[in-house]
């Protein structure tokens, strides 16, 4: 499997704090891979040390087949694009002349495609607008329009639907999937909005205290979600006799609402809850959210 | 190099925070020249302004607009995080230092040649004319100017480089400029006391005359005491050891 970043025993320690502790990872070429953590379980601090910004303490890494150590490896990075925390924008600039800057900085020859990528992020008309007048949604678009300057092959979005209308969420996913499947781009996203990651990410690092918990793909976590059956029923001390009897985990919301972990045709519950002379209202298949995979990985909700 | 250089001078002529900082400095030599004509009119004892009068008056606190300019150019680029982006484009931190100390000796130049003008332009206006200067003189003194301006300029953004975006840097830079305010006011008065003759022998002079001939931070004022070839060594000396001093420091800083 070809990797665009993949780190082995990547610590990084500031003073006494450890924030990587013994880091392996890797990230696939053309993933959208989620990067799930809860805040100061390193996230950032890794994104930084893959951007450049900042070093190991020690472990190493590739970064598209270059060792972090190489001399030439700043070249790579002109083939990264990223949205680290908030989105790094020149404020007195409008919103061509903050693409312009990012040409320039990256050596592009022209200033061609920069309304095409206005206009692919949803800012075509915001014309003489200073982005510090911007709202933080149009911020995260700019932000993003930025990342995509010249082409890159890997881009990295902390939080990238931060302050996000609901439609902008819905664009900003629908682009992402589009550039990943058109341009076979590669994406490292962190984001807290894990319902909304579990709609584009094709795998998953779990980190927590500077190391990575669980590494999987999305048809993995798939499988490793339970899947439940949800009912309404008259009375749940007769499901909880009925289960009981049966040997069939289950879990009781309150007087009608419970779950059960397993598959058993409805005839046959039927039959049961007729015989205990109860009723079963409602019967749907049910499964288990990355958010609650998530807090059964880190050990509970105290943890999240 | 050239494109992060083309970049960077870009951002400084958008820059609202540097046209601010230009503005205020005009504002604060005209304010200097009012005042001066109202004392002058009350005073009424048959004395003028002359123009080096009028001239002086960016030249005494230089600094601290420089200063400013600095901090608002460079600590901007940690707050914004537009820093980030320089070093995920590719860029050395190398290239990005040099280029932004390039940017702030060019900013420092432009405020300094502006602010020089309006003064000049003032003179006419308000003075009685130059007590001793002619125009190859006048002209001698802006090139002085634009030469300690770039310097100072280079020394400033080194150190709010240094410091990087944290509130440090402000203080940093403004307490590095009050301190050599203060020094330059103290070797001045030591060297030219405004009644009677030096006192200063031995090596307190010889220390004291070395700063005040080489020392960029001296160069500011209305009246040049030394010839251009001192200024301009101890100001190449000065963007030198800018350069190669905050390289290595900035070389090893991580960024946030």
């Amino acid at each position: 499997m070809e990797s665009v970043f993949k780190c082995e025993n990547l610590c990084k320690k500031y003073g006494k704090f450890t924030a990587l502790n013994n880091l392996n990872m890797e990230i696939p070429k053309g993933a959208i891979y989620g990067f799930v953590g809860k805040n100061g379980a390193g996230k950032t601090t890794l994104i930084r040390i893959l951007c450049g910004l900042q070093k190991p303490t020690s472990g190493s890494f590739t970064l598209m087949g270059k060792s972090f150590n190489d001399k030439e490896i700043y070249k790579e990075r002109k083939r990264l694009g990223a949205v680290v925390e908030t989105p790094a924008i020149y404020k007195d600039m409008t919103a061509k002349d903050n693409l312009i800057q990012q040409y320039l900085m990256l050596g592009l020859p022209d200033f061609k495609g920069i309304d095409e990528l206005l206009n692919l992020v949803g800012l075509p008309n915001t014309g003489s607008k200073k982005a510090r007048n911007f709202s933080l949604g149009m911020k995260q678009r700019l932000g993003l329009a930025m990342a995509l300057c010249g082409n890159p092959d890997f881009i990295i979005l902390d939080e990238p639907t931060n302050g996000l209308d609901p439609q902008g969420i819905i664009e900003i996913r629908e682009l992402i999937i589009r550039l990943n499947r058109e341009k076979n781009i590669t994406f490292l996203i962190s984001s807290h909005i894990l319902d909304e990651l579990s709609r584009i990410a094709t795998h998953y690092g779990f980190i927590d205290k500077g190391h990575i918990v669980r590494q999987m793909s999305a048809e993995e976590l798939h499988a490793q979600c339970r899947k439940s059956v949800r009912m309404t029923v008259d009375d749940t001390k007769i499901l909880a006799k009925i289960m009981e009897e049966r040997n069939i985990e289950y879990k009781i919301f309150d007087e009608r609402n419970a779950e059960i972990y397993a598959e058993v045709p409805f005839s046959d519950l039927a039959e049961s809850f007729a015989e205990e002379n109860s009723t079963i209202y409602t019967m749907g298949e049910h499964e288990e959210s990355l958010e609650a995979y998530y807090l059964s990985l880190l050990g509970g909700e105290n943890n999240a | 190099m050239l494109r992060i250089l083309y970049s960077d001078l870009r951002f400084l002529l958008k820059n609202l925070g540097f046209k601010l900082t230009i503005a205020a400095a005009m504002l604060y030599v005209l304010g200097f020249v009012v005042i001066l004509k109202i004392i002058m009119y009350f005073v009424n004892d048959g004395s003028f302004i002359y123009g080096e009068d009028i001239l002086s008056a960016y030249n005494d606190i230089a600094f601290i607009f420089i200063t400013t300019i600095s901090v608002i150019l460079f600590s901007a680029d940690f707050t914004n995080g537009t820093i980030r982006n320089k070093l995920i484009s590719g860029l050395k931190k190398s290239e990005i230092f040099v280029s932004s100390v390039i940017s702030g000796m060019v900013a420092s130049v432009i405020m300094t040649v502006i602010v020089t003008l309006f003064e000049a332009l003032l003179s006419i206006i308000f003075s009685e004319g130059f007590m001793t200067y002619n125009l190859a003189e006048l002209s001698d003194n802006l090139l002085m100017l634009m030469i300690t301006a770039a310097s100072v300029g280079a020394f400033m953004t080194m150190i709010v480089l240094i410091f990087g975006g944290k509130k440090m840097s402000y203080f940093a830079g403004f307490v590095t400029a009050f301190f050599l305010t203060i020094l330059k006011m103290q070797v001045t008065n030591d060297l030219y006391p405004m009644n009677g003759n030096c006192i200063l022998t031995g090596t307190k002079l010889a220390l004291y005359t070395a700063y005040d001939r080489f020392s960029p931070f001296m160069h500011f004022e209305g009246y040049p005491r030394w010839d251009l070839l001192s200024y301009t060594i101890g100001s190449v000396v000065l963007i030198a050891l800018s350069i190669g001093i905050g390289l290595i420091i900035f070389n090893r800083k991580e960024i946030n």
